[in-house]
């Protein structure tokens, strides 16, 4: 469980997010949306501990995450973010093998490679084990960078807007590679969306942000109407159902 | 990929013509019964190599904590308090005091004013501008600048005669060390060195960059001070003992990074040492022996390595 408790942060004195009560589930997929600017990076960065709280607290299970030290902390929570800019030129299995670090501190053991080689299996990157990353496509590129928080072995993982340029067929295999992987690993799993149908069809619980506050919260098929949307972002859609889940036509 | 086998060939066959290179420096027309030029000749080849190996090893460690492959340590201003230090000196007490100073208080003065000065720069810059990497470029070589301008005006308040012996101190001399003052300086770079290869490992997910650091559990500012305060050791007493090198380090990293992008940490750490140490004892014994030039190899290193600082900030440009 996620407990996030006044959390307020200010940038250049301007306030870009207050949440003063906001309780997520363990074992679902959470879906952050709304427009841009709305504060989910924000958000998410301060749930990584990227970015030091100002006010309030943030727990995961229990464990405060400004009073728990960092090695423990890695072992918990991962993040994969919006772009990663390396020094270093990586082959895929030397990043997968970096994200064991919270449990070798550089001395990788046969266990961390045994979860290394059960991670490329999983999420088909067996045969681009020794290619770098960057003679990897877009698509292999972020289910390589997915795979690597996957390594990190932690309970909750928060992925900033994982779908962003990824063309069709990559961003649903990638969706439904996480669904799979959230059941199959036992993990807590919050994301950034922009698409709404997304978050739609793949989140249990849905969270919408706008100025820094939460609009609403709750699963899809109840919180995604004409009204809210059109309250979140402006824009008039309709909704539709279409095997079971709502669709918004936002054209 | 290069495999494990090559690259400990490209190391070995580099350790072997640093060896060569080495024997050479040290036995060239001299029989083994010239002992007092041997040991002459080993100390000076002992502050080439923690020279070399220490400017190019904090080179590497400094672009890594600023995730940037333009930005040296130097650069920020070191060598300028270095000749600000000696000119103060000269101007305030005279040639006569500086050059009768006790080598081992003007070395120690030296190093702690140098450490003293990179971590407040470093330190306030990086911690606070963690992601504005030009701001700290730009705020680096503005002190520089001034500085450089305190020691222009410096310059010109002292005598001719005073100039002369400053002007000495404004390169990198590998004659005329003190013998106490290598030894000091020789154990506290080995030190340092020895911590930087410890945290290698840590090295590597630095090179991921901040975020990542973050995230795999190392406590970001902790762990970006005690490399901060390596690389001010290291580049302090390296400057303090031969005087300032500005881009010899650039000049290694930016090889080793060229002919070998895909290496780790440890290994570019091991790469840029060797080369470091290799290009100093073989260009001093192609000077002194060979082309018997009195001519100090510093200044050479200065102007093929600013040569290459203005090509990768062309090639960057140009991206």
């Amino acid at each position: 469980m996620i407990q996030i408790q006044n959390v307020s942060f200010d940038r250049a004195g301007k306030n870009i997010l207050d949440v003063t009560e906001l309780t997520l589930e363990a074992k679902q997929t959470i879906a952050l949306i709304g427009p841009n600017g709305a504060g989910k990076s924000t958000l998410l960065s301060l749930m990584a501990r990227l970015l030091p709280l100002q006010t309030g607290q943030i727990r995961y299970d229990y464990l405060d995450i400004s009073s728990t030290s960092s090695r423990v902390m890695a072992r918990k929570v991962g993040i994969l973010q919006q772009h990663s800019h390396f020094m270093s030129r990586l082959t895929v299995q030397d990043l997968l093998l970096y994200a064991r670090y919270p449990y070798h501190k550089g001395r990788p053991t046969a266990d961390d490679h045994k979860v290394v080689e059960q991670m490329l299996a999983y999420f088909e990157l067996l045969t681009f084990r020794t290619t770098f990353l960057d003679e990897l496509s877009g698509g292999q590129r972020q289910m390589a960078l997915v795979a690597m928080v996957f390594c990190q072995g932690t309970d909750y993982i928060l992925l900033d807007e994982p779908l962003n340029n990824l063309d069709m067929y990559h961003a649903r295999h990638l969706m439904t590679t996480l669904r799979r992987a959230i059941v199959d690993w036992n993990k807590t799993i919050v994301v950034v969306l922009h698409d709404i149908n997304y978050a739609s069809l793949y989140a249990d619980q849905i969270v919408a942000l706008k100025q820094g506050r939460i609009v609403f919260k709750g699963p899809p098929d109840q919180v995604l109407t004409p009204d809210s949307i059109k309250a979140l972002y402006g824009v008039e859609v309709d909704i539709i159902e279409h095997q079971g889940k709502r669709l918004s036509l936002h054209f | 990929m290069l495999s494990n086998r090559f690259q400990k060939r490209v190391l070995q066959g580099l350790i072997s013509v640093w060896l060569l290179s080495s024997f050479l420096f040290i036995t060239w027309g001299l029989t083994p019964d010239d002992h007092f030029f041997l040991v002459l000749r080993f100390e000076k080849w002992l502050a080439l190599n923690a020279v070399g190996v220490s400017v190019a090893v904090s080179t590497y460690v400094f672009q890594t904590l600023t995730h940037s492959r333009i930005l040296t340590p130097s650069i920020m201003g070191l060598d300028a308090i270095y000749l600000l230090i000696s000119l103060v000196i000269i101007s305030v007490l005279g040639t006569g005091s500086y050059l009768a100073m006790n080598a081992i208080h003007l070395f120690l003065m030296n190093s702690l004013v140098m450490i003293g000065f990179a971590l407040l720069i470093f330190g306030g810059l990086i911690l606070r501008f963690h992601r504005d990497m030009n701001r700290l470029l730009l705020i680096g070589i503005v002190i520089g600048l001034l500085v450089q301008a305190l020691n222009e005006f410096l310059g010109r308040m002292i005598s001719p005669e005073d100039f002369v012996v400053f002007q000495g101190a404004a390169f990198a001399r590998f004659d005329q060390l003190d013998r106490q003052v290598l030894w000091i300086a020789v154990v506290v770079l080995a030190v340092c060195l020895g911590l930087v290869w410890r945290l290698h490992a840590v090295l590597d997910i630095f090179r991921l960059g901040r975020n990542h650091v973050i995230n795999l559990g190392i406590a970001y500012v902790p762990m970006t001070c005690l490399f901060l305060m390596l690389v001010a050791a290291l580049v302090s007493v390296s400057t303090a003992l031969v005087g300032p090198i500005l881009f010899f380090g650039l000049l290694v990293v930016a090889l080793v990074q060229q002919c070998f992008p895909d290496g780790k940490s440890g290994y570019h750490l091991l790469l840029v040492a060797i080369v470091g140490a290799l290009i100093l004892v073989a260009g001093q014994t192609l000077f002194e022996h060979v082309l018997s030039m009195k001519a100090t190899l510093s200044v050479v290193i200065e102007v093929i390595g600013g040569s290459v600082f203005f090509m990768l900030l062309l090639k960057r440009g140009r991206q």
